[in-house]
């Protein structure tokens, strides 16, 4: 019997032995480093079996879940147990092939069970034909090829379909493509008065997948432009509809019934967020927001209200796309390739610089303020955008609404660059967007000309940039570029990068 | 007082083992002992030994019979059938079950129970 133990997003296959003695004392004995939720397999397991109508036998039982080394954690070993117990027993006959994945209920159903998208790719990887795991999440691996996967609602009708009493009818396979976006994004681009500047930096973040600062005072939209960021986002492309899907699934929060994720994540996780819950932790380490974020958007508002110390571990993960998460019980490497969108005011009460209101912050305040956010993090963000107060009359008069570029004109150009993007990067695998680019491929895909390069070394001269801004401003360059659709990166693609590292904070 | 514990014992365990054979165990030994310990009754039902714990309690004592038995007795009684069953070559499948047996006023069976395949 044939089971998957899924560590992080690694899944390893597991032998479920299951020994019924014909001598001793009945006893049920669960050896291989089961956690607690396995262990408590021992009670839904018998309980599930006599409410199907089975006998479960007063005899020694003993399950062994190898390789023994390798800890087992989550409940979706009842199924295959219970399977082993009743094929042991002569109620089921024959042999039996495939996974076996899901947790039982007292009265036999066979429940929703995470990661079992990451079962039915391991079944791929393996030449593994069948897999039987819980209706309700069957779903998720109707995206798999070459696997016949097998809903199951309650172990009787398992039970039937092994002795070919009654076939269960495998999933229908779906195509990615065929998949379509979920849910409504709740802000369209269209609303938004005003604001050029902004909402071209938002186009560029959204095309390159390059982080985002917008600062502003209170009122001037930068939360109304966050919101509508989902909006113009593209959808993701199928290879990246899997990545996210997978962590989706490991953390157990893909809906029942949805196979894939194709919107793109956006997740505003609260100042008050834990540093834990943002990078993903627990003693089985689980995926944090920036995972969730993972090739989509983390949403930060009120950029300074979060604790340093949670800012600060975003560092590493904005270099790598990568985050490692230790703990005594294991390790677990979660995938976090996010761009961060932040929003900030410029001073505690948000009217520094303001064209008609007076700033009460005095200059320390500020400063202190300012300090909240260290220089490190502001290096990682590419685009600086200063996002000014509209002024009320304005809004009810010049532009009626309508009239301002919607969404989705938008979007249909950051799909176009992206597919550019795309095809840049058709050979590198797990790179999809101008901004995940290392230096190494900058150098590759962003030949600069000799009039660039000088005026490079002029703002470099002005802006005092760093190694990794220099090459920021040259990323975002390129996608400005791909906006354009133009092959070379040329002057005015440049001086529009440089004008974003402007310190607007 | 220690007399009369032994003879309200012996009293539950004929009535226990009256109750056995009109279920249709076979009754393979009474009080079977050796410098270990002792089971109160060793009997054959279907492909099972069975070895039996006689839990008898009289009006005048406090609490059921069935929390008079815990994991550390079962054990002891599990223990014991190991040895019985080395001593008499069984090789198979063995079980506990606990007959709990009730006597009133006068020293009669009031009520018996008979828990099969007792487990903790």
């Amino acid at each position: 019997m044939k089971s998957v133990a899924n560590i992080g997003l690694v899944a390893r296959e597991v032998m479920v032995e299951v020994d019924v003695a014909n001598k001793g004392f009945p006893a049920f004995d669960m050896v291989g480093l089961p956690d607690k939720a396995v262990g408590e397999a021992r009670a839904r397991v018998k309980k599930a079996i006599e409410n199907s109508g089975y006998e479960f036998p007063d005899k020694r039982i003993t399950v062994n879940l190898a390789p023994a080394d390798i800890r087992k954690e989550g409940s979706h070993y009842d199924l295959p147990i219970a399977v082993g117990i009743l094929l042991a027993e002569g109620a089921v006959k024959g042999e039996v092939h495939g996974y076996f994945y899901g947790e039982l209920g007292l009265d036999g159903e066979v429940r929703h069970s995470r990661g079992v998208l990451l079962v039915g790719l391991l079944a791929r990887e393996l030449n593994i034909r069948e897999i039987f795991v819980p209706l309700e999440s069957a779903s998720e691996a109707a995206v798999v090829e070459g696997v016949t996967v097998y809903p199951v609602r309650n172990l009787r009708e398992l039970v039937q379909h092994l002795g070919g009493e009654k076939l269960i009818k495998p999933l229908k396979r779906i195509a990615i493509e065929q998949i379509i976006e979920d849910a409504e994004p709740l802000v369209d681009m269209g609303e938004i008065v005003g604001q050029e500047l902004a909402k071209r930096a938002v186009e560029i973040a959204a095309s390159g997948g390059h982080n985002l600062l917008l600062v502003g005072p209170p009122g001037a939209g930068k939360t109304m432009l966050a919101k509508a960021f989902p909006s113009i986002l593209p959808p993701l492309l199928p290879e990246e509809s899997l990545e996210v899907t997978k962590i989706y699934s490991v953390a157990g929060l893909l809906p029942s019934g949805q196979a894939l994720i194709r919107r793109r994540p956006y997740r505003s996780p609260h100042h008050t967020a834990s540093t834990t819950s943002i990078i993903g932790g627990g003693s089985n380490p689980m995926p944090g927001e920036i995972s969730l974020a993972h090739l989509g958007v983390l949403f930060l508002d009120e950029l300074p209200e979060f604790p340093r110390s949670t800012l600060e571990v975003l560092r590493q993960p904005m270099e790598d796309g990568v985050v490692q998460i230790t703990r005594v019980a294991g390790r677990a490497e979660y995938p976090a390739s996010f761009l961060l969108l932040a929003s900030a005011n410029p001073c505690p009460c948000g009217y520094l610089n303001h064209p008609t209101k007076e700033c009460k912050c005095g200059e320390r305040l500020v400063e202190t303020y300012r300090r909240r956010v260290s220089g490190p993090i502001l290096d990682r963000i590419d685009l600086h955008v200063w996002v000014d107060a509209v002024e009320v009359n304005k809004l009810t008069t010049t532009v009626p609404i309508g009239q301002t570029e919607s969404s989705n004109i938008v979007r249909d150009r950051v799909k176009n660059a992206r597919e550019k993007q795309e095809k840049r990067f058709v050979d590198h695998k797990g790179i999809y967007s101008n901004a995940q680019m290392g230096n190494k491929l900058t150098r590759q895909y962003c030949p600069l000309t000799k009039e660039v390069k000088q005026f490079l070394m002029a703002a470099n001269a002005k802006y005092d940039l760093s190694a990794r801004a220099y090459f920021k401003v040259i990323k975002v360059a390129r996608t400005i570029a791909d906006l354009e659709g133009r092959q070379e990166i040329e002057l005015s693609h440049v001086a529009e990068a440089v004008q974003y590292r402007e310190s607007v904070w | 007082m220690k007399q009369d514990n032994k003879k309200v014992g012996r009293k539950g365990e004929v009535a226990a083992a009256e109750l056995l054979q009109k279920k249709g165990y076979y009754i393979l030994e009474r009080n079977y002992q050796n410098k270990w310990g002792e089971v109160d009754i060793v009997a054959r039902v279907g492909d099972y030994r069975v070895f039996v714990e006689v839990k008898t309690k009289t009006e005048d004592m406090y609490g059921e019979p069935w929390e008079m038995i815990d994991a550390h007795k079962l054990k002891r009684v599990e223990n014991m059938g190991y040895l019985w069953c080395d001593e008499f070559g069984w090789n198979g499948l063995c079980r506990i079950d606990v007959i709990g047996v009730w006597l009133n006023e006068e020293g009669e069976v009031s009520r018996i129970e008979h828990w099969e395949n007792v487990q903790l």
